[in-house]
């Protein structure tokens, strides 16, 4: 590999840009705060959202959506509560204001829309993954979106140290986590953890950030397997359309612990392939 | 999604198509099994569960066809899996979705 441009960021600094970052409504801290509660304030949340018309606006199109294959339209988020349930719409609504809170980010080298378009594929296999497996496919969704997120932080807290990055891995054709390491000194899974940290949201979902690149496969329900094999599913089935995707190797005790025969893979690639474009597109709009 | 199958908004589905896979609700339950042949009242009800894609089987797939997607499926995962090596579970992932992607054909 060539010598990387050194350009070694601290801990420090990475704390100042998360300080720096549009905070989240606190309407999702709130919720956040309930994630291992199930059904907690279903009132509370329908009164704050309804107040939000931007956001209500975008969960309604989400749950009308073929994610949720409802059999008949859902026009208000009492509705969407008492039929996709509080867990689902409190997701939604955590999806789109992560998604807003970055909308904005722009770069000369980093490809945004591949980046969305990875998180939101990992999110879905995540969700997937996680009914197979009889997990909490709420949980799993959120750690799939948010498990690089850090890359967020170092793009928009760092630039110039990023394009540094981008332009080592373009050099060396390696993967992105690679790149970070010997450029910056540290990777986005860190800087994600501490991201999760700083929104207070729970320590279960810092740890699967932390670990999504070196799970252990022996806790399933730390989540942290599950967004593993997501994301290297992810990566595999072409879905964030950049011509420089690499699948990240898939680690044996993941594989071994999933037991997922042909079967069941080609229900699960299945489910993924025919909600991702529409949910991405929902998602993806302003 | 492979050769012998077409993803087509539910909008361009005809009566008489069959359906190459199953048609699932959110919570993995079977709305209409594989290999079903679509009639009106299916159609409508689809549509009213707001199901709007759905994959059907390719009538018209040729030899020369099948092998030039075989050839695009196969080019696309050497690219995409370039860093893991032959061995593995990457490896066995990248079996499953080829086989996944062709069929049959595989």
């Amino acid at each position: 590999m060539n010598a990387p441009e050194a350009k070694v960021i601290t801990m420090t600094e990475v704390l100042k840009s998360i300080r720096d970052l549009p905070a989240l409504p606190i309407i999702v801290i709130e919720l956040m705060g309930t994630l291992d509660q199930e059904d907690a304030g279903a009132g509370m949340l329908a009164e704050k959202l309804s107040r939000d018309q931007a956001l209500s606006a975008k969960v309604l199109r989400l749950s009308n959506s073929s994610f949720y294959g409802l059999s008949s339209k859902v026009t208000t988020i009492q509705q969407a509560i008492a039929i996709l349930g509080f867990n689902s719409v409190r997701t939604l609504v955590t999806t789109a204001s992560v998604l807003d809170t970055f909308a904005s980010s722009e770069h000369v080298t980093f490809n945004f829309k591949g980046f969305w378009r990875h998180s939101i594929a990992t999110a879905l296999c995540a969700k997937t993954l996680a009914r197979h497996l009889r997990l909490n496919q709420d949980q799993a969704f959120i750690i799939g979106l948010l498990h690089d997120i850090g890359r967020l932080v170092l793009v928009t807290g760092s630039p110039e140290h990023y394009a540094s990055v981008v332009s080592y891995r373009e050099q060396n054709d390696c993967y992105l986590i690679e790149a970070e390491s010997a450029t910056l000194g540290l990777d986005h899974t860190m800087v994600g953890s501490a991201l999760a940290a700083h929104w207070k949201f729970p320590v279960l979902i810092q740890k699967a950030i932390a670990n999504h690149h070196a799970p252990n496969a022996a806790d399933p329900a730390s989540l942290s397997p599950i967004v593993h094999m997501a994301d290297c599913m992810a990566h595999a089935l072409g879905l964030s359309d950049d011509e420089s995707d690499l699948v990240s190797p898939v680690l044996l005790p993941v594989w071994s612990s999933m037991s997922l025969d042909q079967e069941a893979l080609d229900r699960i690639f299945r489910d993924i392939e025919m909600q991702f474009e529409e949910a991405n597109k929902i998602l993806m709009q302003a | 999604m492979n050769a012998s199958q077409l993803q087509l908004d539910l909008d361009e589905a005809e009566t008489g198509m069959k359906l190459a896979a199953a048609i699932l609700d959110s919570h993995g339950g079977t709305l209409l099994p594989a290999g079903v042949e679509l009639t009106d009242a299916m159609l409508t009800s689809l549509r009213r569960r707001g199901v709007d894609m759905i994959s059907v089987v390719n009538e018209r797939v040729s030899e020369a066809d099948l092998a030039a997607e075989r050839e695009r499926v196969q080019q696309s995962l050497t690219r995409l899996f370039r860093r893991c090596g032959e061995r593995g579970a990457s490896s066995a992932l990248r079996q499953s979705i080829l086989r996944y992607r062709l069929g049959g054909a595989a």
